[in-house]
């Protein structure tokens, strides 16, 4: 079984490399400037670089990758730049019109909270959806 | 002249039927909701972590939206994702997947939930080498019907001193080459779980049927 894996793994990585060059999307450093972010947070300008970059290729190659665009507008609400964050999320939702509900949601909730998703252990309340909806999406 | 060729396809014959006979896949599973229902978006939530190991998940959410990206969905931005979820008090991974997937659905404006378990992510020393395990349980949820469409199952283990023994030069090679890639990324964890990920999305059989975006060339 583990030598099964092993020989699935070395067809994943010959099929990855040979698809590298027509991947559908491009991603960059994405993954891996992520997952220093992760580890160390002094790598979030790095990260940030990194979703930059992946931008500019992705769009050159008509390539752009989904989410990049929104991470990167959420490292400027972060930050407290909210024209900037408004800008990056208008691209994401140009190129993927799929993000536009939860981008709008939060912009109108004016910081970084979330959607509200009632845990299943609440008493009874209006579906979250609506929640966004009177706020003026 | 021309009946010495017998043998030799003869012998393609038979070792083409003896591999097939080796990687007799699984049956495939069934897959009708989801081509139904022709969903365009995955919403990824933070994974569910089943180990001792706390920064998995943070480590995990790096390599989950590639993969499922490239089958051909709009995968939402996984950190952004994680933080906002965090930041409402809902970090718990184990409170966001038991809510319904319909109102994580209204919340969002996803099609689908993809709820990731992490069963196993360990480094154990095995007499002369350390052997690395990961396995990853993945099902993606309707946001209509809170049914599942999809799930599957990966696990992976890396156990570099295993691999150079078996007496075959061109696996050593290869084994070898392996070896290398995997040593360059500092914790053996992240390549492991790369692969796990591209497998459950990209397998030919069980893997996640091609979505809108999917490239056609």
């Amino acid at each position: 079984m583990t030598r099964l894996k092993f020989f699935g793994v070395i067809a994943v990585l010959s099929a990855l490399s040979a698809c590298a060059p027509t991947s559908r999307f491009e991603w960059g450093g994405y993954e891996g400037s992520l997952f220093a972010y992760s580890k160390h947070p002094e790598h979030r300008e790095a990260y940030r670089q990194s979703l930059k970059q992946a931008i500019d290729a992705g769009k050159a190659s008509n390539r752009l990758a989904p989410g990049l665009y929104a991470e990167l507008g959420f490292l400027s609400l972060e930050d407290g730049d909210r024209a900037a964050a408004e800008t990056f999320f208008s691209q994401e939702m140009s190129a993927f019109p799929e993000s536009t509900t939860f981008l709008k949601g939060v912009m109108a909730r004016g910081t970084t909270s979330p959607p509200v998703v009632q845990p299943p252990s609440t008493p009874a309340s209006p579906p979250a959806g609506q929640n966004l909806d009177k706020k003026g999406v | 002249m021309r009946a010495s060729h017998f043998p030799v396809l003869a012998a393609f014959a038979a070792s083409a039927m003896l591999s097939a006979c080796a990687t007799t896949p699984p049956a495939p599973k069934d897959f009708s909701a989801l081509t139904a229902e022709k969903p365009r978006s995955i919403l990824v939530v933070p994974a569910l972590n089943n180990t001792v190991d706390v920064r998995a998940p943070d480590f995990f959410v790096s390599t989950i939206s590639r993969p499922f990206a490239e089958r051909g969905y709009y995968v939402f931005p996984a950190n952004m994702v994680k933080r906002v979820l965090e930041a409402d008090g809902l970090s718990d991974a184990g409170l966001v997947h038991s809510v319904d997937s319909r109102k994580v659905g209204a919340a969002f404006g996803c099609d689908t939930v993809l709820y990731v378990t992490i069963q196993r992510w360990d480094s154990k020393y095995v007499v002369l080498a350390t052997q690395t395990t990961v396995k990853f349980d993945y099902v993606l949820k309707s946001c209509k019907t809170n049914a599942v469409l999809w799930n599957n199952s990966q696990e992976l283990v890396y156990s570099p001193q295993a691999n150079n023994n078996s007496g075959n030069p061109l696996a050593a090679l290869i084994a070898q080459a392996i070896i290398s890639a995997m040593e360059k990324g500092a914790p053996n964890f992240m390549p492991l779980t790369t692969q796990a990920n591209a497998l459950a999305a990209g397998d030919p059989v069980n893997g996640l049927p091609p979505g809108p975006y999917f490239a056609t060339k």
